[in-house]
């Protein structure tokens, strides 16, 4: 395969940060190289070549706001009473992106064992049955997109925060059980059960 | 007289195979592609790799091969897979992320991109500073309070339901 000279490697940022940026131009050149390397050319290939090795070596950083970090840290304190615990996940969706519901979900996998006591305290501190409703629900469903998705539509933002509160701690749940040799791999979903079965 | 000609034609025959083999995958592929890797159907995935391997793609075709006779792993061989996987869960990052590579390329896709996902989540988690809550009320996120005495007799009591998903599939949100 023609390998990227150095001109085409810079070139290949430059045309990758200003199509990050929306430029129009840089998105259509971008598509051009790629058709112009599917239909054989070897300055092509090597120029799509360069644009991948570009994207690949420099993801586009995801930054964590400061609101969604102090949220985190409150959560990774383990020793934090559990309605601190449930206050920075209901905080979490209103404050963060989807990628900090995800790091809730390790923190929590990390922290002590999700057990039904724990579990009970911290939803023991949910003030309202609407709300408790949404966090069993979403708690029973972690993981599950086509239950949780559509459900997140139909919620305020006070909702959004227990779905996202009994998602993060089922995930964490499901995360720990994965530790015992006699809970299957499908715990974590039916696809990757089936790559174990 | 020979040499020539027969020089010629070992250049000719590898260039052509060199460029059918390392030319980048068509859309329409990289859709087939991308679908035979997470399908369930180990003879359509089989198939798939056959044309792969038949156009050239052999990286791509031999991780599909792996992928169609996944279930055709003797025991011991599935234990030691999914042993390797809860241990990926409950590892740092970044061996997660290595381990992830290793599945991708036996072809357990999907356990792959869960590890994947994980990893990277696990590397956020792993830079957070943990916060006590005796942090200063002014540098605190405003949290609101729920009521204490309202708490509901009800509570979750059960594990979650066990066919869940990915920790990153999580709320559309």
């Amino acid at each position: 395969m023609p390998q990227p000279t150095s001109e085409q490697r810079k070139h290949a940022a430059e045309i990758v940060e200003r199509a990050r940026l929306f430029d129009q131009n840089m998105i259509a050149t971008i598509e051009e190289i790629r058709d112009a390397a599917n239909r054989g050319s070897p300055k092509a290939v090597a120029g799509f070549q360069a644009i991948l090795e570009y994207i690949k070596a420099h993801p586009v950083a995801h930054e964590t706001s400061q609101a969604a970090q102090e949220c985190l840290g409150r959560l990774k304190f383990y020793q934090n009473p559990p309605h601190i615990h449930l206050k920075a996940l209901r905080l979490l969706p209103l404050v963060g992106e989807p990628t900090d519901i995800g790091t809730a979900c390790a923190i929590l996998s990390r922290g002590p064992r999700l057990d039904k006591s724990r579990v009970s305290n911290i939803a023991g501190c949910i003030g309202s049955e609407e709300g408790l409703a949404v966090f069993n629900q979403a708690y029973q469903s972690a993981g599950k997109g086509e239950v949780l998705g559509p459900m997140s539509r139909y919620l305020d933002e006070k909702g959004l925060g227990f779905l996202c509160a009994g998602h993060c701690i089922g995930m964490g749940s499901k995360l720990q059980l994965t530790q015992h040799e006699n809970v299957p791999l499908s715990i974590l979903g039916p696809e990757i059960g089936w790559e174990h079965e | 007289m020979w040499i020539p000609i027969v020089l010629v034609g070992i250049g000719v025959f590898w260039l052509l195979s060199h460029s059918h083999t390392h030319r980048p995958l068509s859309r329409k592929h990289e859709e087939i592609l991308e679908k035979a890797s997470v399908s369930q159907n180990p003879e359509a995935i089989a198939k798939v790799a056959g044309e792969f391997g038949a156009r050239g793609h052999h990286e791509h075709a031999r991780r599909l091969h792996a992928r169609a006779h996944l279930h055709e792993r003797t025991p011991q061989r599935k234990t030691a897979h999914a042993q390797v996987m809860r241990r990926a869960i409950a590892a740092p990052s970044q061996d997660a992320r290595s381990i992830s590579q290793a599945m991708d390329q036996a072809g357990m896709t999907n356990s792959a991109a869960m590890l994947n996902s994980h990893a990277d989540a696990m590397k956020r988690a792993e830079d957070v500073q943990p916060i006590p809550d005796n942090t200063p009320q002014a540098q605190a996120p405003a949290i609101e309070e729920a009521p204490a005495e309202e708490a509901p007799q009800e509570t979750a009591q059960d594990a979650p339901d066990d066919s869940g998903g990915s920790d990153d599939a999580a709320t559309d949100e």
